[in-house]
């Protein structure tokens, strides 16, 4: 193969020597794809005459056309071209890839269709768009690039930093290779096509747990030469936001102050402040966050090759992806492997035999970054205090805070223990598939799926010395240290558990294909099993005479050997039908019906509970191919209407058994008879032997249109979503006096969301630059239309009407300014407040503030009501460059949190030394004093009297609205000439960075906009800059 | 097109078949309801859950009643060291600054949830036994007495907090319905006792030993019929408790609330595997761990009540000085039962010299509301001995297993004491009241009557049962808890005594260790009905007090 430009330029030296003709021309030309690889096979019809050939396999082609001729290029996955002759000889063509394409074909429930006869809400993307953006996990990679998808990303731990999914505001089924399987851990080398089905009448074939579904397709080989691939990429990672806490001379002044404030004498002199910075008598300056967090890499390799022949075509994929976190010792690597074979092993009988696995190995220090565990590491790092060094007396420091020491460096150390959790996965799928010799167009597919996932966790707990600082409690005072051990506990301790998981599905379906005239029909007929089987036990050991001998069986402490043990099961069935009825190709027709069962409700004994029927339809009309459309002679290539509506059937979220009367044994034991400890057996949640599904009646309509041959595309949709019998627990409907004695779950809530989406696209080329630009954005609002709210409570304290995952709180009217404004205002019983407290509105208006009565639902979700990105990506001799800009708008983050058993309280981020730890500068920089009565903030304060300020309010709500660049990449092409005489194919390189740029209202405060609901310190969202090559045999 | 169709057809009918039956599931962690009743054994493991119910409303548990605190932190005689609220934490110091704390929305002495909820429990234990036992009828009697003890100790802990409860008996619950009279509720649980006394047996078998025995259910029910205020019932109730001949109480006073003895009629057990408790660690002293302990200390005034060896008082005037003086307070002149419960500057404690003073290393002090948590230091320069295990000095690694005695033959004596003192039997209170101060040999008054006898009584109470739990519930149940101290709990502070200086050269300072008054609202005598209640029963009257 000649390098491109030379090609070009001699078949237009070629054209131009050739004889003119007059009528009919030979037309010829080059057919090259946005990176100017030549495109084999690619059809080229005359629109008139509807003649044609291919392209050869160096993308050549050569046809007869007249002047006034139209040249159809099309090719699978490319958008189709439609160039006049006009009296040129010479046409070469640039394919752009592109979903707007007529002939692209999408993936749908159980199948393929094309783009142009899907009458639902699909959107695709395909695999190489996620290959744009530096890789860790796929879920991370779909914000922004497909429109009714919202993902928010809370965590940066490496190997659990998965972004949370929403499609059109609820959670979506995730189906890997036609089975229901989690998709988070692929490798995105791996993937050939996502699609989205968002509405009933896509998703609903489905059925269990369907109400939108997200398709992973992996890639398979094709009939073509072996094409090896190689890419290799590694990045660095840092968090996206730094926070600024107080250094050591800031904690001092703003601690006195805020003493001062308390009407307390001050604790640090300007003695102390001087030790801090000449590091002088135990005292130091530590940045104990940056300390902390550092840089961290990921690097990602894959090698894969795929071909095939007539009978047998294979996709073969390695991967290695490695993460070191920036936080020290917080690893993550995994291996994934990929084998999928099509074969044919008999006349029309062809076998799919799928087999892939990975290994995943997360490690990190024993302490956690889980933002709901207390003392995670992160934790320790914003609660430590800065006027220490980080060593003692070769020693650790480790400083106080109203619970427990916390020392982050040492915590995050492999001297603490270790977390070491490791995972063995293997997913097969075979399926044979035949075609019916005697009737065309009818085939039988079967397929059988076996997932085998088992984990080990061990970790393992060493007490360690510290030396601990002691705060002076005066300005004549010194700091000290006390030498301790952290945890307090005195034994090691080491746990290890197994757990292992199996998923069993088959899948058999009969299907037929015919056209008759102008009639296409297509029939399905699917039955599916599932069978989910669990096991799992753990065993923990105390005492360790040789630590680095961390084996259960070395446990000295007899006494406190603890054992578990558990399993599961689960079960499920469904049959689908499914008609699809199109006529000329203008109008079409979906009706889709599921029947579904599960073992969470009730079967045998009563009717109507376990199984539910599902009906779907949809209807498409493809305008734009009606004849009077087509005399309006528009620059339109497609303009369809859809419509569907359909119902969908919902479990998710719902505790097995709920239907049965049960007694369960008590987690510990009850009494001690006799000097024995003997066990308890209780009632579980009363029996709701009427317990089903949640329903959802889904409607959407929506129109694609396309012009000017790719010019421009816009896809939109609306859409409205009715669930009803949400099953809920009920707690909050009954008074007291029934003990509990309620169904643990009934039938009764009911929500709405509605809302719409778009997706614009744009395609050009001028001159050598080729580029797209994608625009989608999603509307979702969703409303509680019935939840069990207690009678006799006001409007304002009810969920009903309110918008789902309504931030909970007190209106706040600004901060007191004098004791006569307290005086005259409902305070809480709580606590006493003072000037330059909150402020709250009495809403009940009995004269006291009690957060029972005057809160309400005052805030937004955290999940954002607009999410969009626009993408973008442009090619220019070589050269490619694509980025994405990603946003979330009409979101609150509330900056107090809410603690898993304990409620509401301040968080660093709203209290100045919050549980007696350092502070971020913003909150003292900006509090209330006497002299600054309009501050942001409330007055400093160490932490007395009362918790006034600590309630959840509008007060610490913020916009979490962001626009983030999400990922960008630039990337070269080294020209084809160079790397032809060594034998490659294609090399590219390229550099690529993730959450480089974030504009948020939080950013001021050095908090990412996606950081957890509850934030005492998490493992913050990471930027990373990397570079890769990809090579191509 | 037909063949087709049968094809599908076919194809359906071989999958459809079975399918239910592929579905059902069985449950691994729980088992059916239906199976309880045709097995002893299970009905024994539904029954036993009740007894942990002692546990709950103890002094070990937490959190249990009062968010895991001793309600003798509402009282003069004991100091939470925390400023911020929280189990073992300031709770206790929250509510007597700010009684507007207790209120139907917040309420650290609300159990009415919880409390419903294992009524509810028993109730449907009590309907399964009826309906569906196939055990004989001495079986189905041991299995009701049982119940209903449990239900008439749960019901108490309504009735002493509110009066008149909404009543169950059998599981028809409706959302609306109104609570019952204070008399309807004490009936109810005097109708459950007596039941209970009559069903269950003087002594277990070995293997059953800790179960409510026909003692504990008179000797609860003589502590019952004093806050029912049905003196007759509370005296005849103690006399059945002698009657059984069965206790007496300990040689030593420091062995009697250890349990496993002649004095313990109600206990609940711990094993450090579990059932087990933390009190330990959350009142250990300085030293014996890090940045845990010394929740709560007892008070000065705790210590200034108790007597002298021969009855008579100290004069504390001495130590009442803000400035300080070096003498050193007669600890050891006090009665043996002082010793037995605080941990004083210069006592032994785990076999160590205790020094609870502002630099000390076994013991330490610290000024209440200069630290958020105490971390194991005492803010009145005194800890807590009685309810400790002396003998558990790894209090970090095992947890605790001392004893919760729930009902000893002291108190029952004390409980006869004041019904007959009601019953105006003067000669016959003192009796009881001798029988238990003659244990630590201190002399008792010949003849006492009217106020000086209730006086007496009161003092021993308080001595004698201190930390167990009864305090403050007495002085409400007196209605003297709303007067002004010292009769009641009104507008007073406690305090403690600060030493500084080390062994040999201590100086102690009279503190004031609440630097604000304490106060009783005379409504919190009656609590609230919680709105969590009222939210969704229509019919439920607020106690007239909370309208």
């Amino acid at each position: 193969m000649l390098p491109l430009i030379m090609k070009m330029f001699l078949f237009s030296l070629f054209i131009l020597l050739s004889s003119h003709s007059y009528g009919q021309n030979i037309v010829k030309g080059v057919v090259v794809d946005s990176k100017g690889e030549t495109l084999p096979g690619v059809s080229v019809i005359v629109k008139q005459s509807k003649l044609g050939t291919m392209t050869s396999v160096d993308g050549e082609y050569s046809i007869q056309a007249g002047d006034k001729d139209i040249l159809v290029f099309s090719y699978l996955g490319m958008v189709t071209q439609e160039i006049k002759v006009d009296g040129k000889n010479l046409i070469n063509v640039i394919l752009q890839e592109g979903s707007s394409s007529l002939d692209e074909v999408v993936v749908v429930g159980y199948g393929t269709q094309k783009k142009v006869s899907i009458t639902g809400a699909v959107s695709q993307i395909n695999g190489e768009e996620l290959l744009k953006a530096p890789a860790t996990s796929v879920t991370n990679l779909l914000a922004g690039r497909i429109s009714g998808v919202a993902a928010l990303q809370q965590s940066g731990q490496p190997g659990s930093d998965v972004a949370s999914i929403l499609v059109r505001g609820a959670a979506a089924k995730y189906v890997v290779d036609g089975i229901p399987r989690d998709f988070s851990q692929i490798d995105p080398n791996d993937i050939a096509t996502i699609s989205v089905l968002k509405d009933a009448s896509a998703a609903a074939v489905y059925g269990l747990d369907a109400s939108s579904v997200i398709i992973i397709t992996t890639k398979r080989g094709a009939e073509s030469p072996s094409k090896i691939n190689f890419t290799a990429s590694y990045g660095i990672s840092t968090n996206t936001e730094m926070l600024k806490l107080l250094d050591g001379p800031q904690f001092a002044y703003w601690y006195n102050k805020a003493r001062e404030m308390d009407g307390n004498s001050p604790v640090f002199s300007q003695e102390h402040v001087r030790k801090m910075l000449a590091g002088e008598d135990g005292w130091g300056n530590t940045n104990w966050y940056e300390e902390t967090f550092g840089t961290g890499t990921n690097a990602n390799y894959n090698v894969n090759a795929s071909g095939g022949t007539d009978k047998i075509k294979y996709f073969v994929s390695l991967g290695y992806f490695d993460q070191k976190g920036n936080v020290k010792n917080f690893d993550y690597d995994r291996i994934n492997l990929r084998s999928n074979i099509d074969a044919t092993i008999a006349k029309n009988l062809t076998l799919n035999f799928d087999i892939s696995g990975r290994v995943e190995d997360r490690m990190r220090s024993t302490w956690s970054s889980d933002p709901t565990v207390g003392g995670n590491v992160a934790q320790q790092a914003v609660r430590a205090l800065p006027f220490t060094p980080t060593e003692w007396n070769g020693l650790p420091v480790a400083t106080p805070t109203a619970s427990s020491i916390v020392s982050p460096l040492v915590s995050s150390s492999l001297d603490a223990g270790y977390r070491k959790d490791k995972s063995n996965i293997l997913q097969t799928n075979i399926a044979l598939n035949y075609n019916f010799p005697f009737l065309k167009g009818l085939t039988a597919r079967f397929m059988v799926s076996y997932d085998y996932t088992d984990a080990m966790a061990k970790q393992f707990t060493i007490p360690y010395y510290v030396y601990k600082a002691n705060l002076p409690s005066s300005t004549d005072g010194d700091i000290s240290y006390t030498k301790t051990q952290f945890p307090s506990s005195g034994d090691a301790g080491l746990t290890e558990g197994a757990s292992r998981s199996t998923t069993l599905v088959t899948n058999t379906s009969l299907k037929y294909d015919n056209q008759f005239g102008l009639h296409n029909i297509s029939l399905l007929a699917l039955a599916e099993t599932q069978k989910v089987d669990g096991n799992a036990f753990s065993a923990t050991g105390y005492g360790f005479d040789i630590l680095s001998l961390d084996e259960l069986s070395y446990a000295t402490k007899a006494d406190r050997n603890i054992i578990g043990g558990s399993s599961s099961q689960a079960r499920m069935a469904g049959y689908l039908g499914r008609l699809n009825y199109s006529y000329d190709n203008k109008y079409l027709l979906e009706v889709t019906s599921r029947y579904d069962g599960t073992y969470q409700f009730a079967g045998t004994n009563i009717s109507g509970k376990r199984w539910i029927l599902t009906p779907a339809t949809s209807l498409g009309w493809r305008m734009s191919e009606e004849g009077w459309f087509k005399n309006l002679s528009l620059p339109v290539d497609n303009f369809k209407l859809r419509g569907g509506i359909g119902k969908t059937a919902l479990t998710n979220g719902l505790p097995s058994y709920f239907y049965l009367n049960t007694l369960s044994l008590l987690s510990t034991p009850v009494a001690v008879l006799g000097g024995s400890a003997v066990n308890g057996l209780n009632t579980s949640q009363l029996a709701n032997i009427n317990l089903t599904w949640a329903k959802s009646l889904q409607y959407n309509a929506g129109f694609d249109l396309n012009m000017w041959n790719g010019l421009l595309g816009l896809e939109f949709d609306v859409f409205y979503k009715y669930i009803y019998d949400m099953p809920l627990q009920i707690g909050s409907s009954y008074p007291d006096s029934f003990g509990g004695y309620y169904y643990g779950y009934e039938n009764v809530g009911k929500q709405d969301h509605k809302g719409f989406e778009f997706r614009l696209s744009h395609a050009n080329k001028i001159s050598d630059f080729s580029y797209s630009f994608v625009l989608n954005g999603t509307y979702t609002k969703r409303r509680w239309l019935s939840y069990p709210d207690a009678v006799n409570t006001p409007d304002y304290l009810k969920l009903t009407g309110k918008e789902v995952g309504a931030l909970e709180g007190f209106i706040s009217l600004g901060l007191y300014q004098s004791e006569e404004e307290i005086i005259n205002s409902a305070v809480l019983a709580s606590g006493k407040a003072r000037p330059g407290d909150i402020k709250y509105l009495d809403r009940n208006g009995d004269g006291v503030i009690t957060y029972e009565q005057d809160r309400g639902y005052v805030g937004k979700s955290a999940y954002p009501n607009f999410t969009g990105g626009i993408q973008f990506s442009g090619e220019w001799r070589g050269f490619d460059i694509s980025f994405l800009w990603q946003g979330a708008l009409g979101r609150d983050v509330a900056l107090t949190g809410i603690y898993p058993g304990v409620g509401m309280d301040n968080s660093l981020f709203t209290k100045t030394f919050y549980h007696s730890s350092n502070t971020p500068l913003y909150l003292v920089e900006n509090s209330w004093t006497p002299d600054n009565p309009s501050a942001i903030f409330p007055r400093l304060s160490i932490d007395l009297p009362g918790n006034n300020n600590a309630y959840s309010s509008d007060f610490w709500y913020r916009s979490g609205d962001y626009i983030r660049l999400k990922s960008l990449q630039i990337g070269y092409n080294i020209p084809t000439k160079v790397l032809r005489p060594v034998g490659i194919g294609q090399l590219r390189v390229y550099v690529e960075g993730q959450n480089l740029l974030t504009f948020s209202e939080l950013t001021k405060y050095n908090i990412d906009p996606e950081q957890p609901g509850v934030s005492n310190g998490y493992y913050p969202q990471q930027r990373v800059f990397a570079g890769g090559i990809k090579l191509t045999f | 097109m037909k063949k087709i169709i049968y094809l599908i057809i076919a194809f359906l009918m071989i999958f459809a078949s079975g399918c239910d039956d592929f579905i059902d599931t069985t449950p691994t962690d729980r088992i059916s309801d239906k199976l309880v009743w045709q097995d002893v054994n299970t009905a024994t493991l539904y029954c036993n859950t009740f007894l942990a119910y002692i546990d709950r409303y103890g002094v070990f548990a937490s959190p249990s009643q009062f968010n895991g605190n001793l309600t003798e932190g509402l009282t003069e005689t004991f100091k939470y060291g925390s400023t911020v609220s929280g189990s073992r934490a300031g709770d206790a110091n929250m509510i007597v600054f700010n009684p507007e704390r207790i209120g139907p929305d917040q309420n650290l002495l609300n159990v009415w949830g919880t409390t419903y909820e294992r009524i509810r429990r028993i109730n449907e234990f009590l309907v399964g036994l009826y309906n569906l036992s196939t055990f004989d009828e001495a079986t189905n009697t041991l299995f009701e007495g049982q119940a209903r003890f449990m239900r008439a100790y749960l019901y108490f802990q309504l009735a002493k907090r509110h009066g008149g409860v909404i009543l169950y008996t059998d599981m028809n619950l409706v959302k609306d319905k109104n609570r019952s009279s204070a008399t309807e509720t004490w009936d109810l649980i005097e109708a459950d006792l007596d039941f209970a006394a009559t069903a269950l047996p003087v002594e277990w078998d070995a293997a059953n030993k800790g179960r409510v025995t026909k003692g504990a259910v008179y000797a609860f029910k003589s502590r019952a019929m004093l806050y029912a205020e049905r003196w007759q019932s509370a005296k005849d109730a103690a006399d059945e408790v002698f009657k059984l001949n069965k206790y007496s109480l300990t040689a030593k006073y420091e062995d009697s609330w250890k349990g496993n003895n002649s004095e313990s009629i109600l206990e609940y057990n711990y094993l450090v595997t579990g059932p087990n408790h933390n009190f330990d660690a959350a009142y250990a002293t300085y030293g014996e761990a890090v940045d845990i302990g010394g929740a709560g200390a007892p008070t000065q005034e705790m210590v200034e009540a108790y007597e002298k060896s021969d009855g008579t008082k100290v004069d504390w005037t001495a130590w009442h000085t803000e400035a300080g003086t070096s003498l050193r307070p007669p600890y050891e002149n006090l009665e043996s039962r002082f010793q037995a419960t605080i941990i004083y500057n210069g006592c032994e404690w785990q076999g160590k010299t205790m020094e609870n003073s502002v630099n000390g290393t076994n013991g330490a002090y610290l000024e209440y509301g200069t630290e958020t948590y105490p971390k194991g230091k005492t803010t009145t320069g005194y800890y807590l001995r009685k309810l400790r295990d002396e003998k558990l000095t790894d209090i970090t690694t095992y947890a605790s297993s001392q004893t919760l005695v729930e009902i000893r033959l002291a108190e029952v004596y004390l409980n006869r004491a004041e019904a007959l003192y009601r019953l105006n039997k003067p000669s016959d209170a003192l009796k009881d009241v001798k029988a238990v101060r003659d244990r630590v040999s201190l002399p008792t008054a010949t003849s006492l009557s009217g106020n000086d006898l209730f006086a007496a009584i009161q003092q021993e109470r308080k001595i004698e049962l201190s930390y167990e739990g009864h305090l403050y519930w007495d002085m409400r149940r007196w209605r003297l808890a709303d007067k002004n101290y010292p009769e009641g709990y009104n507008n007073y502070r406690v305090h403690g005594m600060k030493i500084s200086g080390t062994a040999g050269s201590y100086t102690y300072q009279y503190v004031d260790c609440d630097k604000q008054d304490r106060k009783f609202l005379t409504k919190t005598y009656v609590l609230p009905v919680p709105n969590t209640e009222l939210n969704n029963n229509s019919a439920i009257e607020q106690y007239d007090e909370w309208k």
